[in-house]
C-alpha cells in the first residue's frame, strides 16, 4: 500500500493528543513541558506534509520558526522552574496552590 | 507591496533600538538609579505614540516587508493605544522596580520587547510573523509574571502561564498548520484568495484549521473554557504586569481575531463559527461575572473581572460572523468591539494604577477589605478607583456603558440581519450580566466609601506621576462617555481602512 | 542527491511505518514514564522518529536540524536542569499517572476525540500519494538553498521578529535565574 499525505497527518494528530493528553495527566511540570514540546513537533509534522502537498517550501520555513520558539519559550520555562525550585524545592504543579478562590 | 518599505516600520525599529539602548544602559548606571530607566521607557513610548499621531494618514492600506507588514488605520489605532497604556505601565513600574529593586534595566527591556510584540501583531499580514510575533507577546508576558521570583506566587504564577500559554502556542501552530495545508498559502490575502476558491473537499482541513487557531487566540483573550490561567496570573504576577496584561494579552488576541475574521475566513466559515463563538461568549460572560462574586483578593477580582470582558467583547466577535454570512456589512461589530477596547484599556489602566498606588503605602496583601474607608483616607484615589470601577461595570454615563450598549446592539443588529433569533438570547444575556457585574464592582465601591478605615490607617500618598495619570485616565473615561460623538467617529474612520 | 525513496515503492512505505511506529511509541513512553530522565531519552527517541518521517518526505535539512537541534541540543538542556534539580525520589512518586480515574478516562476520551477530529480533517489528504508527489517534484537537489533563500528574501520579517524573541529569552532567562542582581 503506497503511503499517502493523510498518513503523516494522522501521525501527527496522534503525536499532538499524546501530547496533550500528558499536558493534562502528568504533575510534574518539566514533563508537561516535554509534552508541550511534542505537540509542537506534531505540529512540524503537519507543516513539512503539507509543504509537500503544495510543492513549494512555506511550510518548511513556517517549522524553522517553530523550532526557534519552541526553544525560547523551553528556556524561559525551564528558567522559571529553576527559579521557583529554589523557592519551594518541588516542580509539582499540584503543590502550587497558594492562591485559590 | 513587493518592496522592503523599512521607513513605514520605523515605530518597530525604535522600539527594538530602545530596547537594547535600555539594556546597555543598565550596564553603565549605578544600581540606585536604574529604575530612572522607567522614565526614559515612558518618554520614548510617548515620542512613538506622538509621531503616530503626527505622522500623515495614508486612506489605503500601506505595505512593507515584501507585503508581510500591513499598516492601515486599525493598526495605528491600535499601536496608539498600545503605546499610552504602555506609557502608564512605565510610569506605574517605576516606583514598583524601585521598591523590590531587582533587575531593573532588564525589566524594562523586556517590557519594551513586549511592545515590540504587540506593535508587530497590529501589522501582521502572514501567518508566519503572526505565530512569531504573538510568541513575543507572550514569552515576554511569561518572563515579567515571573519577574519577582523572590516572592513565591509570581513564581507559581510564572509556571501556570507559561503552562497554558505554552499549549495555545502548540494549538496555534496546528491550526495555522492545517490552514496552510488547505489553501497552501502564508500571506493573509493570499490565504483569503484561496478559500475563495477552496475545493469543497478541502473545506473541512480548513474549519479544523480555524477552529484550532481560534482555540489558541482563545486562551489569550482568556475566555472559557481557556480562562484557568487567569485568576492566578493576575494575582500572582506584579501588579504593574497585571495591567500590562490585562490590557496587551487581550488587546492583541482581539486584534488577531478580528483580523483573521476580516482579512483571512470571510464569509466562508460563518455558518460554523457563529454558534460556536456565540456559545463562548455566553459561558464566558456567566462564568466571569458569576465567579467574581465570592472574591477577596481585588487582583484575583479583576482577572475574574476580565474574563467577564473578554465575554462582552465576544459578543462583537459573533456580530461580525453572524453578519459576514450573505455578505453583510459587519462594520458595527468591528467598530463596537473598537470603541470597547479603548474604553476598556484606560478604564483598567485606572484602576490598576490605584491599586499600585494604594499597595505602596497599604500593603501588597490586595485585600479587598484593606480599601475600607479609602474615602477618608486619599478622597482623590477613591474618586479614580468609584469612576473606573463603576465604568467598568456599565454604569451610564461613563465611557465602559457605551462600549456595552454599542456591543450589544451590533449583536441585536445581527440577529435581524442574518435572521437568527437565538443571537437576541445572546443579547438578553450580556445585558443581564452588566447587572450581576455592577454588584461585585459596587461591592469594592461600598467598602471604599461607607466602611470606617482602619484605626492606625496613615493617609495615602501619590507621587505627582501617578496623579496626572489618573487625571488623565479618569478624564478619558468620563469624556468617552459624556462626548461619544467623536470617539464614534473615529472608530467609524478605523473601520473604513480594515477591508 | 538521488531520490532516495521516492522511486523505492514497498521500501518507502516500510520506512515510513517503521519512523512513525517509533515516534508514536516512543511518545506514549514519554508520557507514561515515572522518571523525568526516561522521559527526556524517550522524548529523543521520539524526535530521531520525526526526523525520519522528515527524511521520507524528502526534507532532509529539516531532519538533520531536528537532530541536532532538537534531539541535541535542547533535550540537552533539559536533562541539565533535570540533574540541577536533583529531583528527590518522592518527586519521582509524585509524578506517577492520575490518581483519579474520572481524569484517565476524560484523558482517553480527549485523546480518542483529538485524533478522530484530526483524522476527519485530514480526509482529502488520502489518496495524495507521497511517492507520487515525490516523483513528480524530481529529487531534493538542495534543500539547504530551498529553505535558505525564502528566509532571508521573502520572511525576512518573521525571522527579524524571531531574533528579538530569542534576545527577550536570553535577558529573561537570565534575570529569572541569578541570584544577584
Amino acid at each position: 500500500m503506497e503511503i499517502q499525505i493523510a498518513h503523516y497527518l494522522v501521525v501527527a494528530g496522534i503525536l499532538f493528543a499524546v501530547g496533550l493528553t500528558g499536558v493534562v495527566v502528568r504533575r510534574n511540570a518539566i514533563v508537561i513541558l516535554m509534552c508541550l514540546e511534542l505537540m509542537l513537533n506534531a505540529a512540524n509534522l503537519a507543516l513539512v506534509a503539507f509543504s509537500r502537498v503544495h510543492r513549494d517550501m512555506q511550510g518548511q520555513v513556517f517549522v524553522f520558526f517553530a523550532i526557534t520558539v519552541a526553544a525560547a519559550e523551553a528556556a524561559v520555562m525551564l528558567a522559571i522552574i529553576i527559579a521557583v525550585y529554589r523557592q519551594r524545592q518541588t516542580v509539582n504543579v499540584d503543590e502550587m496552590d497558594l492562591m485559590q478562590g | 507591496m513587493n518592496a522592503m518599505n523599512l521607513p513605514l516600520m520605523l515605530p518597530e525599529i525604535a522600539l527594538v533600538v530602545l530596547g537594547i539602548v535600555v539594556l546597555l544602559a543598565d550596564l553603565v548606571l549605578p544600581k540606585e538609579k536604574r529604575h530612572l530607566l522607567g522614565w526614559w521607557v515612558a518618554a520614548a513610548f510617548s515620542a512613538i505614540v506622538v509621531y503616530l499621531f503626527v505622522r500623515p494618514a495614508a486612506g489605503e492600506p500601506e505595505y512593507a516587508a515584501f507585503g508581510l507588514y500591513r499598516l492601515d488605520g486599525f493598526a495605528i489605532f491600535m499601536k496608539k493605544v498600545f503605546g499610552l497604556a504602555g506609557v502608564l505601565v512605565a510610569v506605574m513600574s517605576v516606583d514598583w522596580v524601585k521598591r523590590h529593586g531587582r533587575a531593573a534595566g532588564e525589566f524594562f527591556t523586556i517590557v519594551v520587547f513586549a511592545m515590540t510584540g504587540m506593535f508587530l501583531v497590529a501589522s501582521v499580514n502572514d501567518l508566519m510573523s503572526m505565530f512569531v510575533s504573538l510568541e513575543l507577546v507572550t514569552l515576554s508576558f511569561f518572563i515579567l509574571a515571573a519577574f519577582r521570583v523572590a516572592d513565591r506566587i509570581s513564581g507559581e504564577a510564572g509556571i501556570k502561564y507559561i503552562i497554558v500559554g505554552a499549549l495555545a502556542a502548540a494549538f496555534m501552530l496546528f491550526g495555522t498548520a492545517f490552514i496552510y495545508g488547505a489553501t497552501g498559502q502564508i500571506r493573509f490575502d493570499a490565504v483569503r484568495g484561496a478559500i475563495e476558491r477552496l475545493a469543497e473537499p478541502a473545506y473541512p482541513t480548513l474549519l479544523f484549521g480555524a477552529v484550532t487557531l481560534l482555540v489558541g487566540l482563545g486562551f489569550k483573550v482568556a475566555s472559557v473554557p481557556f480562562h484557568v490561567w487567569v485568576p492566578d496570573v493576575y494575582q500572582g504576577a506584579p501588579t504593574p504586569v497585571t495591567a500590562f496584561l490585562s490590557v496587551g494579552s487581550k488587546a492583541a488576541g482581539f486584534v488577531l481575531i478580528v483580523r483573521m475574521l476580516t482579512l483571512v475566513f470571510g464569509e466562508a466559515l460563518s455558518n460554523e463559527l457563529t454558534p460556536l463563538l456565540a456559545l463562548t461568549a455566553a459561558l464566558t460572560l456567566f462564568y466571569g461575572n458569576l465567579a467574581a462574586i465570592p472574591q477577596t483578593n481585588i487582583k484575583r477580582l479583576m482577572g475574574y473581572s476580565s474574563i467577564g470582558h473578554a465575554g462582552y467583547l465576544l459578543l462583537g466577535v459573533v456580530a461580525i460572523v453572524a453578519m459576514q454570512r450573505g455578505g453583510h456589512s459587519y462594520g458595527s461589530g468591528v467598530s463596537a468591539i473598537i470603541f470597547y477596547l479603548f474604553a476598556y484599556v484606560f478604564t483598567n489602566m485606572a484602576v490598576f494604577l490605584g491599586i499600585v498606588a494604594f499597595s505602596a503605602t497599604a500593603g501588597r496583601k490586595h485585600a479587598i477589605d484593606d480599601y475600607a474607608g479609602l474615602g477618608k483616607r486619599s478622597p482623590f484615589l477613591a474618586l479614580t478607583l468609584t469612576v473606573a470601577l463603576l465604568s467598568l461595570a456599565g454604569v451610564p454615563p461613563l465611557a465602559g456603558f457605551f462600549g456595552k450598549f454599542y456591543l450589544i446592539s451590533s449583536v441585536v443588529e445581527a440577529s435581524a440581519v442574518a435572521g437568527n433569533g437565538w443571537l437576541l438570547v445572546l443579547a438578553a444575556i450580556g445585558a443581564v450580566n452588566v447587572v450581576v457585574s455592577m454588584y461585585y464592582y459596587l461591592c469594592v465601591v461600598k467598602r471604599i466609601y461607607m466602611r470606617e478605615p482602619p484605626e492606625n490607617a496613615s493617609p495615602i500618598l501619590l507621587g505627582a506621576p501617578v496623579r496626572v495619570a489618573l487625571m488623565a485616565c479618569m478624564a478619558l473615561v468620563v469624556i468617552i462617555g459624556i462626548f461619544q460623538g467623536p470617539f464614534v467617529k473615529m472608530a467609524t474612520a478605523v473601520l473604513a481602512t480594515i477591508r | 542527491m538521488e531520490p532516495i525513496l521516492a522511486a523505492a515503492g514497498a521500501g518507502h512505505a516500510v520506512a515510513f511505518y517503521a519512523m512513525a511506529a517509533l515516534a508514536v511509541a516512543s511518545a506514549v513512553l514519554m508520557m507514561t514514564q515515572r522518571n523525568p530522565v526516561a522521559c527526556v531519552l524517550w522524548l529523543v527517541v521520539c524526535f530521531v522518529g520525526l526526523a525520519g518521517l522528515f527524511v521520507t518526505l524528502e526534507a532532509y535539512f529539516l531532519a538533520v536540524i531536528q537532530v541536532l537541534v532538537y534531539a541535541g541540543a535542547i533535550m540537552v538542556l533539559f536533562l541539565f536542569v533535570i540533574m540541577l534539580l536533583n529531583l528527590r525520589p518522592e518527586d519521582l512518586k509524585a509524578v506517577a499517572l492520575p490518581r483519579i480515574p474520572l481524569v484517565g478516562v476524560v484523558a482517553a476520551l480527549l485523546l480518542l476525540a483529538a485524533v478522530v477530529t484530526v483524522i476527519s480533517a485530514s480526509r482529502p489528504y488520502f489518496g495524495m500519494s507521497v511517492a507520487g508527489i515525490l516523483a513528480e517534484v524530481g529529487p531534493t537537489k538542495d534543500s539547504v538553498r530551498d529553505i535558505g533563500l525564502p528566509l532571508f528574501r521573502d520572511w525576512l520579517l518573521p525571522f527579524e521578529a524571531t531574533s528579538i524573541l530569542l534576545l527577550a529569552a536570553i535577558v529573561g532567562a537570565v534575570a529569572l535565574t541569578k541570584r544577584k542582581v
